[in-house]
């Protein structure tokens, strides 16, 4: 394995930044680290890069045992979330700055530069001043300079956030298919799930300075393991159920939108007890109803063009359900109409209490 | 004067939101006026008679008093000893200075900000006041004059009163707040950032930290010296007390010419030179400043 972070833990007084952060990483993946304000994605970056001393842990790059090295010693490429480019230096002068940290040649070094120039789009910026660039342009600097050093590892903090939302999605895009041509090993930090879930192989969920999940996104939306990350990533309709029958590992769930069948595994979902089912609000099924068979009533529809979003109360308790829709798929739907509602049993994840 | 002149503004403008862009060039020069009036009145204008005092000799006007300086070796060395003590007191500070600066910008522990009071509350005491503290220190039977005989770099009879070196320690101690209350405020400008940036690329701390910080911190560490040195050079109270007249410097001499001799053209022939050397490093300070940014670092 590329690399290997175990029970990575930074405490600060009595405060736990980062806990038991484990992950293995292979070579050309992309892991993305998700989650709230907080949650220690910051304080782990720093770590890697060697910024900040852990309080536990390990962190093994290709085999070499990097916990206890100064960041010089690391061969790690790092991206600010304000960029860090050297005011008083050059484009060129910028990027160079690591293959001069290495005694490259100056021949070679040119070279290389320039190609990293032509490669992240900068052709014609060589000489100019971080300050006379734009924030996409500076983003694309701060990058070269992070790449031109071939790293083992590129860890990245926030490098799209002070990008408006087109550019970002667009560099975004193009990072991720330069780290898949170059083969590079990489970490990166973001709050925007839309931002991890698009470029990065696999999403590790952090709250409270703690992983509650890794996998890919598909894994981490379709299958969140804990109540957070269903909650963190998209939308989720949570709704409380009872446990109404249990046979071998099949149990009958008696919830808000009916009953529903489900399988399961462990000892926390026996008869008679009060569990948690999850739906995302696309796979909730929406019919108009007469007004007595109905299940709740349109609260607000709010229309996004591609979709649109409704708030449905249901008449049982105060609980409303968010439905998601086609934007072309209103007809008969209005706020005030009484609604049915319907959910299949596969779309349905169960959380124990 | 806006309501006198006639309406070019498009149809439904109205008058009053109208006038304020107009006015809007002028905004600079009526908040630069007051700090220009008082720079003029208290500042050029003294300065200006100051400079014609210093070419009348009796009645007339003449250059006399600047031959004088010129043709008597003693002004030579009272001038030299004033530069001389300019320089050194400038590189005491900024070698002390730096480290305490960098340290307190950098100190993340919510005792920075007290350490920084510490470290510059002696500005809230007088210089005189901290001068009288040297010399009770730097008389014959003093502390640190006892302390240099105990150690060896000096023999018996030896005080540091009356002697350039007492003059340096004493204004260096009374300079050094300022060195790390402007050097302070460079570093905390510099993001911490910069320098992580460069050891993630290869670099050494001690090389990160010339090749960005003290890089970037060029004009600071320049404006602090500048600060350190004029006051060093034209500082009255501390010369005054600890050096007397066994050493003597410009200032020293401008106030004895001034009050014992009552020989004022030639005090102001003297404040003048002193200014021009103040002057000339300050135009050299704007044209290294202006340099700044375009120059490449070489390792
Ligand atoms: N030097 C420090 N001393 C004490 N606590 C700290 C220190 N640095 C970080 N923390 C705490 O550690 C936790 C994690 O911080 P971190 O910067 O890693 O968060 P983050 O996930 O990057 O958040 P954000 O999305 O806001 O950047 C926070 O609660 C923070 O207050
Ligand atoms: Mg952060």
């Amino acid at each position: 394995m590329e690399i290997v972070i175990e029970n990575l833990a930074k405490v600060y007084g009595n405060a736990h930044a980062v806990r038991d952060f484990s992950v293995t990483i292979a070579k050309g993946e992309m892991v993305a680290l998700l989650g709230p304000s907080g949650c220690g994605k910051t304080t782990t970056l720093r770590m890697v890069a060697g910024f900040i001393k852990p309080s536990a842990g390990r962190i093994v790059v290709r085999g070499r045992d990097l916990t206890g090295l100064p960041p010089h010693k690391r061969d790690t490429g790092l991206v600010f979330q304000n960029y860090a480019l050297f005011p008083h230096l050059t484009v060129a002068e910028n990027i160079a700055f690591g293959l001069r940290r290495r005694g490259v040649p100056a021949a070679e070094r040119d070279t290389r530069v320039a190609n990293m120039i032509a490669t992240m789009q900068l052709t014609g910026l060589a000489d100019r001043l971080p300050r006379q660039l734009s924030g996409g342009q500076q983003q694309r600097v701060a990058v070269a300079r992070a790449l031109v050093i071939n790293p083992s590892i590129l860890l990245l903090d926030e490098p799209f956030s002070n990008l408006d939302a087109k550019l970002r999605e667009s560099t975004g895009l193009e990072l991720r298919r330069i780290q898949r041509e170059l083969g590079l090993t990489s970490i990166f930090v973001t709050h925007d799930q839309n931002e991890a879930m698009a470029i990065a192989d696999r999403i590790a969920v952090m709250n409270g300075g703690a992983v509650e999940q890794i996998g890919s996104a598909v894994d981490i939306y379709e299958r969140p393991r804990t109540r957070f990350v269903a909650d963190f990533i998209g939308s989720a309709n949570f709704l409380s159920a009872t446990v109404e029958a249990r046979d071998g590992n099949v149990v009958t769930l008696r919830h808000g939108l009916g009953v529903s069948v489900l399988p399961v595994e462990g000892q926390a979902f026996d008869k008679g007890r009060s569990v948690t089912l999850m739906v995302r609000p696309e796979c909730v099924a929406i019919h108009p109803a007469a007004a007595e068979a109905g299940l709740g009533t349109i609260e607000t529809i709010s229309y996004q063009g591609s979709s649109a979003h409704i708030f449905v109360k249901l008449r049982d308790g105060d609980r409303t359900m968010l439905v998601e829709r086609h934007g072309r798929e209103l007809a008969g739907l209005e706020v005030g109409k009484t609604v049915d509602l319907n959910v299949k049993a596969q779309d349905l994840t169960l959380f124990a209490a | 004067m806006t309501a006198a002149r006639p309406v070019l503004d498009a149809p439904g403008t109205d008058g009053a939101a109208a006038s304020s862009p107009r006015l809007i060039p002028y905004v600079p020069v009526l908040l630069f006026a007051p700090c220009f009036i008082i720079y003029a009145v208290l500042f050029i204008w003294p300065q200006l008679s100051l400079l014609a005092t210093s070419f009348v000799d009796g009645n007339q006007w003449s250059v006399a008093h600047y031959q004088r300086f010129l043709g008597d070796g003693y002004y030579w060395e009272l001038l030299g000893r004033t530069l001389f003590l300019g320089v050194i007191t400038t590189v005491i500070t900024l070698v002390l200075g730096l480290p305490v600066a960098y340290l307190l910008a950098r100190m993340q522990s919510r005792w920075a900000g007290f350490l920084l009071v510490i470290t510059t509350f002696p500005l809230l005491v007088s210089a005189v006041v901290r001068s009288f503290g040297w010399m009770v220190l730097f008389f014959r039977d003093g502390l640190v004059s006892k302390l240099v005989v105990a150690l060896g770099l000096a023999s018996p009879p030896f005080q540091l009163m009356y002697t350039m070196s007492g003059v340096v320690i004493a204004l260096a101690q009374v300079l050094l707040p300022l060195m790390v209350l402007t050097l302070y405020g460079v570093f905390r400008s510099i993001d911490r950032d910069l320098e992580l940036a460069a050891m993630s690329l290869g670099a050494r701390p001690s090389l990160a930290l010339w090749l960005v910080t003290l890089r970037l911190a060029r004009g600071g560490i320049l404006a602090g010296s500048l600060l350190v040195f004029s006051l060093a050079i034209s500082t009255f109270a501390t010369p005054s007390l600890v050096g007397g007249a066994r050493a003597h410097v410009m200032s020293t001499a401008i106030y004895e010419q001034t009050i014992e001799l009552l020989n004022w053209p030639f005090a102001a022939a003297l404040s003048s030179i002193l200014l021009v050397f103040v002057l000339v490093l300050a135009l050299v300070y704007g044209r290294v400043l202006e340099g700044r940014g375009q120059t490449e670092a070489r390792p």
